[in-house]
């Protein structure tokens, strides 16, 4: 090729986009254009995601590892990139390993944590913020780890990818990014994603393929800029509007109208936010995968920015719906259980439940932490079908890739396969995802 | 069996070029592209990785370990299946029965950790924790024992003044040596509840129940003992250990739960007979050391336990074994050799503390 596809892309930038293409630093006049698909089938998904949850309750949640890679197979083995499917070599065991590991440094962390929050908490309740920071900030090198396992462990064309690059460098660039983000209430956001995408594509390979990131940072902030907006008019309308209502001069009745406008005004904010969050965060991924390069292969999406919002929606109403079920049936079933067993049924105080035996309070203890693990569980394999599953589904089927034909020359890397401690961390510290 | 070659498509593992190559069943398999064989899998080796709507992916595992033979025919499929007798063999059999075990005997042993090394390190540790930070525990604590108990404290100024005087003898007695806070709350349950940082919150059912004001100082006593013997510090430090290491069964490694549990815990958990036992022997001997009977107390126990049997929570909840608390104190009793430590007046004025 005379040209590069980044060299192309910078000339095409401002230039209209072919029909269908997205603008932006992508798609160059491609010679060879190769969809993403996806064939994996939701209704066995969705099965494979209840079998995970309910399996977990007799094994103490340790199932989830084996659950987690079931649907990695499934996610990865029923892509393919043009002609030739992804395929996820992880085990169940590499990640239970990790999450040992990982447990062996976090909980004399804990430990020292929970016991200096509790000391120093009643003297200065931001101390016990801290602890909270400090995990906060930690996760970031569990989530570059993470990635690293997962990346080693996806082959393609019977040639692994990999990832080098240092943990806690990475950590160290997200905490600084973030803060100015925090500074800036979010507006330098897209030069934080540039910088951190950079960095991992930087340090990822396919065999002996580089990675490289080619987004723009201020396409990003043009996207989302517009949310932006109205997320930062609402928040400010949500705080003002009350202020400007009690500052009102003819104090009639303005508590009663203040009320009102809490009751309206802070509703429908937080819905905005969450609604214009879900937008985002679509244009955060659309534009991230726009920016992936290995040598001359390019990536380009079009997702639609309502994927997330749609997804969430969908979850919701599903929740309830599941509860509403849930709660009937569980409802009766303790209803008639405790009838059984002589038990009160409803405890109207906490002052009753203490004048009960231990057996019924036992008892009464158990009915809540079941409907809790019940009511989490399903609530988790409801999520793990209605958003994940059907986010991974609409990024494929949106996505394509250009040149992939130059793949054909790509020669495996022989180093070393990254561990799963990452995945460890990230397990213990809870930062799901797939 | 059909003789035409049979096609597939080869990854070598080691380059991303897709193959197209010709299988040849000999002694293993040979995989033939352009009338040279690239390569021989011992059908020993062969696994079978995936199947899709395409076909089968095998690997070998004695080729490159990302090495990959797909083949959609049926017939060669077929071939394969026969000639390759351990496609499926280490193949993640789920083993399902072995995962449940294991992961019971890791429960079981967390457990055991929870119950028996819990209150060892509590033992070890407790005596490591400063007063200051005791008392801030007590703090934190004291918002959660109102609420739950709900009821206001009882202020009336003679009954404060009378509860003053006898908790202030009491606890010379018990040589405490942290500030004590005494309050009644308005509350109908028969009992007293001594936190961390020496506080001790009667309920008004206890003063109600109470005929004998030795009775009662004596439970007073009895909780002085636990502050004494910063029992409930201890019971803390076991309880939220517990929490802990059952929320790391369910995953909840950052200890989150143990904070919001173990204030509960406290509460809802009976302390050892050991740690009674002591406490019973302090208040036995403040009383003795002011010339009162202990037995008196042991009277009260019984009493209270008897009414109410099962309904009881917390710190009465063994009957015999109050049985067995009280015989234990009346044989300290060596009759009554001081003055009443309230005169009639007072003590009615501290059962009417509420009014």
């Amino acid at each position: 090729m005379a040209m590069t596809a980044t060299e192309t892309a910078q000339r095409a930038e401002g230039s209209r986009d072919f029909v269908g293409m997205p603008t932006g630093a992508s798609s160059p006049p491609a010679l060879d254009r190769s969809a993403v698909t996806f064939d994996g089938d939701g209704a066995a998904f969705f099965r494979l995601a209840i079998k995970g949850s309910l399996l977990q309750l007799p094994t103490f949640g340790f199932y989830r590892f084996w659950l987690i890679n079931d649907i990695r197979r499934h996610l990865w083995g029923h892509t393919r990139l043009g002609l030739d499917r992804l395929e996820y070599l992880g085990t169940a065991n590499e990640l239970l390993i990790g999450f040992l590991f990982a447990l062996a440094i976090i909980l004399p962390l804990n430990v020292l944590i929970f016991g200096a929050s509790l000391g120093l908490e009643f003297i200065h309740p931001a101390l016990s913020f801290l602890g909270g920071l400090g995990i906060l900030i930690f996760s970031q090198y569990a989530l570059y780890r993470a990635r690293r396992y997962r990346l080693s462990r996806t082959v393609f064309r019977g040639v692994r990818f990999g990832m080098n690059g240092s943990g806690f460098s990475y950590l160290v660039r997200a905490t600084l990014w973030s803060l100015l983000t925090i500074l800036t209430l979010g507006l330098a956001y897209p030069w934080q994603a540039t910088a951190l995408e950079r960095y991992k594509m930087r340090h990822t390979f396919f065999g002996n393929l580089e990675g490289r990131f080619d987004g723009a940072a201020w396409i990003l902030f043009k996207r989302g800029i517009g949310l932006w907006l109205i997320v930062a008019a609402v928040i400010t309308a949500v705080i003002a509007v009350p202020l400007i209502v009690l500052g009102a001069e003819d104090a009639k009745k303005p508590f009663g109208l203040w009320i009102l406008a809490l009751l309206v005004l802070i509703p429908l904010g937080v819905l905005t936010t969450i609604c214009a969050w879900s937008l985002l965060r679509a244009i955060r991924m659309r534009w991230g995968i726009e920016g992936i390069r290995f040598g001359e292969v390019a990536f380009s999406s079009s997702l639609s920015k309502g994927t997330y919002l749609k997804a969430y929606f969908k979850l919701f109403l599903a929740v309830i719906a599941f509860g509403v079920v849930a709660a009937l049936l569980f409802g009766a079933t303790y209803a008639i259980l405790f009838k059984v067993l002589g038990l009160p049924v409803e405890i109207p105080s906490t002052r009753k439940f203490l004048h009960l035996s231990s057996m019924q309070q036992i008892a009464v203890a158990l009915k809540v932490v079941l409907g809790y693990l019940f009511f989490g569980l399903g609530i988790g394999a409801l999520k793990r079908r209605l958003v994940d599953w059907q986010v991974w589904k609409e990024i494929s089927r949106t996505t394509t890739i250009a040149n992939l034909v130059v793949l054909d020359a790509v020669i495996a890397d022989a180093g070393p396969v990254a561990g799963s401690l990452g995945e460890g961390l990230a397990d213990a510290l809870d930062l799901g995802a797939f | 069996m059909s003789q035409q070659p049979a096609q597939a498509t080869y990854f070598d593992g080691v380059v991303t070029r897709r193959r197209s190559v010709t299988l040849r069943f000999d002694t293993a398999l040979d995989i033939i592209e352009n009338d040279t064989v690239i390569a021989r899998w011992p059908y020993g080796d062969i696994r079978r990785i995936d199947h899709s709507n395409e076909g089968e992916r095998y690997g070998c595992l004695s080729a490159a370990s990302t090495a990959r033979l797909e083949i959609s025919g049926p017939e060669a499929i077929a071939r394969i299946e026969q000639a390759c007798l351990q496609l499926d063999t280490g193949a993640s059999k789920r083993a399902l029965p072995k995962i449940i075990f294991w992961s019971v005997c890791a429960a079981a042993s967390l457990v055991m950790l929870a119950l028996f090394g819990m209150p060892w390190l509590a033992e070890r540790i407790t005596p490591l924790i400063p007063a200051s930070v005791e008392s801030k525990l007590g703090d934190a604590l004291d918002g959660q024992v109102r609420g739950l108990f709900g009821g206001k404290t009882c202020n009336s100024p003679a009954g404060r003044a009378a509860l003053d005087i006898l908790t202030g003898e009491l606890s010379r007695q018990t040589g405490l040596r942290m500030p004590l806070k005494v309050e009644v709350i308005s509350s109908p349950i028969p009992n007293a509840v001594a936190l961390p940082g020496g506080r001790i919150y009667i309920f008004q059912g206890l003063l109600t129940r109470a005929d004998d004001l030795d009775g009662f100082a004596g439970v007073i006593g009895h909780e002085m003992g636990h502050i004494a013997h910063r029992d409930g510090l201890r019971q803390l430090v076991r309880a939220g250990g517990t929490s802990f290491l059952l929320g790391l069964l369910f995953g909840d490694v950052t200890g989150a739960g143990a904070v919001i549990f173990a204030g509960r815990q406290l509460l809802d958990s009976a302390y050892s007979r050991d740690a009674e036992t002591q406490a019973d022997r302090t208040a036995a001997d403040a009383m003795l050391a002011l010339g009162r009977s202990p037995a008196a107390m042991g009277k009260l126990l019984v009493k209270l336990t008897g009414e109410d049997g099962q309904g009881l929570p917390i710190f009465f909840r063994s009957h015999p074994y109050s049985r067995e608390r009280a015989s234990i104190l009346a044989s300290l009793d060596k009759g009554i050799s001081g003055k009443p430590l309230l005169d009639e007046s007072q003590w009615q004025a501290l059962r009417a503390i509420c009014k």
